[in-house]
């Protein structure tokens, strides 16, 4: 019976070739989506975690502290341990050379005579070791470069490479060249090594280390060592298997991951309305022919099977298409993520290929499968009920589509408001699954109320219509009206396409909103010195000679200089923020929201005390008072917490001290920016021009103006959304296959009606005008539940989801503008999307239309 | 048996002529730990006037029977009677396309074998002048070692290494600078009749007693007979094929001690070599403990 019936579907899918395409087509662009930004994110995280293991070597432990390192006594603690076999120290930075390109440059600072134990280095052939290792330790310009680096730029031993350092533009000499593999594989081959104590010298590392890589005795279990070492190591410092420093990052970029991963669904929840439209459609065009099999003795589950077994075909095809395609959209979101690491984390990663992991591209087949078996249920149970004497009549004589009743309207209205009560009311922290699981109330709620929605928006929007566009537009509305089934899966892919974008849009502009607010309030320095073009490097900093030599520039007030930097915090991170508090507090207006201000301007300049952000008080639940514990290289250190300020520097929320006592602390006088304040009269362009002069070819530094520093903090939260937005157009494609595939269904349906137009003296023109007036009709039906959507979303978004992931919160704004802009490019998206099917209903040919049942 | 460039100038059957442990230990150079390495593998004891020996005299005057190796080792490890030292050595590191690479440095010295102390500064070429390698030796304790580095103005401590890596791209291994306890080697006399440099040599074998105490499967060793002193060595490694070959020449008497103003190690199987050349040697200066701290070695000279 099944083979039979098989027969029937191919004879459809052959008639229907361009609508099965688009319907799989749609489940494939979801899947692809999906697929894609899995892979891209695993893809990012084997690259950081290939990097960590390659510059570890062969280190079974590791001895790591917050980004500021340690300092160089733990290296003897570590050394004197019972059963560590070897312990070298480790400093990494991204580097720059003062070549044209500025190209990166992984410098790793090691203790070359004692670290060829634990990492590969394989010289080139003619050399065995070092070329001269005494000489390579005596002269702190001496660094060896990889094959591939040395060939890039054309480089050959004893050649001079210049490097940006924290001391300025400073000549190596090249004095070994080692191959491409281990250490010579990290960061896509652009590494150098130099020996840690000219690297602590060149960077400004003071006397710390970034890290310390040891290797076990084998005769003792690692566990052991890994217990010897906690017990003797000061708290803020983290014993470690390489492999699990992995796990580190994921944390550190979990926000981003989690983001990426739930809005890649949306496009495959478009995807489902898709396919749930075409199977309505389907059923509908196939009422005859289903009279027929019902009465030729095919029973029900038979029909329902057909319908399912043409979902589970068209969802398995285009799941796998989705797949294929979804790993070629990978090398390009992989570049996007890594992109966002870099200059929002600032972690450097290896360019690495897409990693093709088996278990993701079958968890995608199967959602992409799922989604099309779901989407068809409705529909191909609607089949199996259907009356056999009822659809054994011609199409016409069926019943009127009808519009879902009260009840489930109930239903739909009462999931949306139980959704919104669960967003205004549930405390922030009661699980991350369960929150999100609010989100799915509003849009079960608003795919239940949609039918009902669309149908009221259609018919106000039937006036305007018949005004603006006459009996066109009149009879392309009342097309919508009379068939809610074959339009509101429509609109509802329309509705999710659009609300992602306009609750993400909104979301991403209340964000920005609030920043330049923050920043017009907080950021009011004349000029600002960085150390990279992205949000900050985390690995290259300024020593605090380029800030007294700019400090002693004519025209200069003051300098602040700023360190930012995470240390390790409850089991994850959070950012601390240095700089002197005295001038900070100078030039801020009642920076405190809570607390007291005029105690804080008092005992942070001593300090005797911290500020935190507002969301770091909402990650941990501290609050003013509290005393707040940071453990730091050389022991804890623990203030009160005088007050809470508004700060969106970190999603990990941070802790604001004075720099002498983080330098205390921390033993780490490295500056990250350098705030400059000018004398009244100033010029601060002519400023920033003299400053450029000083450092040019002398010092690698970004200097921007107030504003120029504001729209790059901009430019930069831009970036990090990078991949939303492309998701964004993902999810409208998406949408607007939705729109052709209704539309050529809507012209099918109606050829008879199109046919009889044209025998009544309607012209070409007119019929073309009608079908594209659908189209825009159904755009602007989705256009409104989509903002309905969309605001309910953001509500969500910026609610639960930013609390969630951030801390932040964030005031709710209604995207009334990107709602407005987005018309007329949906509408545009929406005509173009029915060039096709209006090309179809003006070449019909008349008296076949007319003849068509 | 291969023959020397030069022959040793110290003339068979001199009943002074002893090795002095120092004397290999300056040849070998700038790494103050080679000095004990040398004096328990590569010096034999007069025993006709170390006080200590004098009971090996019946044993090895006895015409047909051979002196035993093991006595002849512990002998070398009595010999050092100086309570201070210097030298200047100049060290040419030639790499297998016959590159030189030259070096030269002062080598100072306080105590004895098994408590000593050792500050070696280099003074040329400029990059690496004053540069200064400090070590504290003591039987039993690891060997602990300071470098320090005028460019960065530096000290930092040089960590235990692996044995078999080369020190410092010379051709003396980690293992050929650490002090070697005698108890890790069996020792065994193979030979009496092979000449080096012209003189007749006892050839010895050293064999570690277990194979974790050293990165050489066995060593042999050529002492001349009429003069307790190891002037060529071979090393064999894991597979007994020749890694290193030691050779001593320039014999001379300085102070009533014995030294070799010549001493070359080779690399067979890299084609490398590294030659020292010793000058200005001085014994028992009167040199104090705090010339031989890190305070000291941050100290231009």
């Amino acid at each position: 019976m099944i083979r039979a019936l098989s027969l029937v579907t191919r004879r459809q899918w052959d008639r229907h070739r361009l609508r099965t395409g688009l319907t799989m087509l749609g489940i494939a662009l979801g899947v692809s989506v999906i697929f894609a930004v899995r892979t891209a994110n695993i893809t990012l995280l084997g690259s950081l975690r290939q990097t960590i293991e390659k510059l570890a070597g062969t280190a079974t432990l590791q001895v790591i502290g917050g980004e500021s390192g340690f300092p160089e006594e733990v290296l003897d603690l570590v050394r004197s341990t019972i059963g560590v076999q070897i312990a070298e120290p480790v400093i990494e930075v991204v580097a720059h050379t003062a070549f044209s390109d500025e190209a990166s440059l992984m410098v790793i600072g090691v203790d070359t005579t004692g670290d060829q134990e634990l990492r590969e280095y394989q010289f080139d052939e003619s050399r065995s070791e070092i070329g001269d290792p005494l000489v390579y330790v005596a002269q702190p310009d001496s660094i060896l470069i990889s094959r591939p680096f040395a060939d890039k730029h054309g480089l050959k031993e004893e050649d001079r490479l210049p490097l940006f350092t924290s001391h300025g533009r400073k000549e190596f000499t090249i004095r070994g060249i080692f191959k491409p593999v281990g250490i010579g594989e990290v960061f896509g081959g652009q590494v150098a090594v130099m020996d840690v104590y000219s690297a602590q010298f060149v960077f400004d590392r003071g006397r710390n280390f970034d890290r310390i890589d040891l290797m076990t005795d084998p005769e003792v279990p690692i566990e052991t060592v890994e217990r010897r070492l906690r017990d003797q190591l000061p708290a803020g410092l983290e014993v470690t298997r390489p492999a699990s420093r992995g796990e580190g990052i994921e944390n550190t970029v979990a926000a981003m991951r989690q983001g990426l991963i739930i809005t890649s669904f949306i496009a495959l929840l478009v995807g489902l309305f898709i396919i749930f439209n075409a199977f309505s459609i389907s059923v509908n065009q196939r009422w005859k022919e289903i009279g027929v099999l019902r009465a030729l003795g095919v029973e029900a589950p038979n029909i329902q099977r057909m319908f399912l077994g043409e979902a589970a075909v068209i969802g398995m095809l285009g799941s796998l298409i989705g797949v294929a395609g979804g790993f070629y959209i990978a090398v390009g979101a992989t570049e996007v993520v890594s992109g966002i690491a870099s200059a929002v984390y600032g972690y450097a990663s290896t360019p690495e290929p897409p990693i093709f992991r088996l278990d993701y591209a079958l968890e995608a087949f199967a959602a992409g499968t799922l989604t099309s078996l779901v989407a068809a249920w409705l529909p191909a149970r609607a089949a199996a009920r259907l009356n056999p004497a009822l659809a054994l009549h011609n199409i016409e004589t069926r019943q009127p589509e009808a519009v879902l009743g009260r009840p489930r309207m109930l239903a739909g209205l009462g999931l949306i408001l139980s959704g919104l009560a669960f967003i205004r009311f549930s405390t922030p922290r009661v699980g991350l699954m369960l929150q999100f699981g609010y989100v799915v109330l509003i849009v079960l709620g608003l795919i239940i109320v949609l039918p009902m929605l669309a149908q009221w928006i259609a018919r106000a929007l039937r006036p305007v219509m018949a005004w603006a566009f006459g009996p066109e537009g009149l009879l392309a509305i009342d097309t919508m009206i009379k068939a809610p089934r074959r339009t509101s899966a429509t609109v509802g892919a329309l509705m999710i396409g659009l609300m992602f974008v306009f609750s993400t849009g909104a979301y991403i502009q209340s964000y920005q909103n609030l920043v330049m607010r923050w920043m017009d309030r907080t950021i009011n320095s004349d000029l600002f010195v960085t150390t990279s073009e992205q949000a900050r490097s985390r690995t290259y900093h300024f020593s605090e000679a380029l800030s007294q030599r700019i400090a002693a520039l004519p025209g200069v007030k003051r300098v602040e200089n700023v360190r930012f930097t995470f240390v390790p915090f409850a089991g994850d991170t959070a950012a601390v923020i240095t700089i002197e508090m005295d001038g900070w507090f100078d030039r801020q207006h009642h920076p405190v929201e809570e607390g007291d201000d005029r105690l804080a301007r008092e005992l942070l300049p001593k300090g005797e005390g911290f500020v935190i952000a507002r969301n770091f008080s909402t990650r941990w639940g501290t609050r003013v008072g509290d005393r707040l514990r940071l453990e730091s290289p050389t022991g804890p250190l623990e203030r009160p917490v005088i007050g809470i300020i508004e700060d969106y520097s970190s999603e990990k929320g941070s802790v604001f001290m004075d720099r002498e006592l983080f330098k205390t602390y921390w033993r780490d006088s490295a500056i990250d920016f350098i705030d400059i304040n000018l004398l009244p009269g100033v010029d601060r362009a002519a400023f920033k021009s003299e400053l450029q002069r000083m450092l040019a070819g002398e010092q690698r530094a970004f200097i921007y103006t107030n504003d120029e520093y504001k729209r790059w903090v901009m430019s930069l939260i831009d970036q990090f959304f990078t991949l939303n937005y492309m998701q964004m157009v993902v999810a409208i494609f998406v949408a607007a296959i939705g729109i052709v595939n209704t539309l050529i269904i809507s012209v099918s349906e109606r050829r008879r009606e199109i046919g009889v137009i044209r025998a009544i003296g309607g012209l070409r023109g007119q019929v073309r005008k009608m079908v594209l007036l659908e189209a825009v009709a159904i755009a602007i039906v989705g256009l409104v539940v989509g903002a309905l959507a969309g605001a309910l979303n953001t509500y969500f978004l910026i609610r639960t989801a930013a609390v969630i992931l951030a801390g932040f919160t964030i005031p709710f704004h209604f995207p009334a503008t990107l709602i407005i802009i987005s018309m007329p490019i949906v509408v545009v998206i929406a005509l173009a999307a029915a060039w096709l099917p209006a090309r179809h209903a003006v070449d019909l040919h008349v008296a076949e239309a007319i003849g068509y049942e | 048996m291969r023959k020397h460039d030069r022959i040793s100038r110290l003339g068979p059957g001199n009943p002074q002529r002893s090795c002095n442990p120092l004397l290999v230990a300056f040849t070998l150079g700038f790494i103050p730990l080679i000095w004990s390495h040398i004096q328990v593998v590569y010096c034999q004891p007069h025993p006709a006037t170390h006080p200590l020996t004098s009971d090996l005299r019946p044993l090895t005057s006895f015409p047909y029977l051979p002196p035993d190796a093991r006595k002849i080792m512990e002998g070398v490890y009595r010999q050092d009677t100086s309570r201070d030292s210097s030298w200047r050595a100049v060290m040419d590191v030639r790499d297998k396309k016959g590159v030189v690479r030259q070096k030269q440095f002062i080598f100072r010295k306080l105590g004895s074998l098994g408590d000593s102390k050792t500050l070696v500064r280099f003074t040329d070429p400029p990059e690496v002048r004053g540069v200064g390698l400090l070590s504290i030796n003591r039987k039993g304790v690891s060997e602990r070692q300071w470098m320090y580095t005028p460019a960065i103005q530096r000290i930092r401590r040089i960590a235990p290494q692996e044995r078999s890596r080369k020190f410092l791209g010379t051709d003396f291994t980690n293992e050929d600078m650490a002090e070697r306890v005698l108890d890790d080697f069996e020792y065994r006399l193979i030979g009496m009749s092979d000449l080096m440099d012209g003189r007749k040599t006892y050839k010895i074998e050293a064999k570690p007693v277990a194979s974790d105490r050293t990165q050489y499967k066995f060593s042999y060793l050529w002492v001349v007979q009429d003069l307790p002193y190891v002037v060529h060595a071979e090393m064999y490694d894991a597979r007994g094929r020749v890694a290193r070959i030691y050779h001593a020449a320039d014999l001379d008497r300085i102070a009533g001690i014995w030294i070799a103003r010549r001493v070359e190690m080779t690399t067979p199987s890299e084609g490398t070599r590294t030659i020292l050349k010793i000058d200005d040697v001085r014994f028992n200066l009167g040199l104090k403990p705090d010339q031989f701290t890190q305070q000291a070695l941050e100290k231009a000279e």
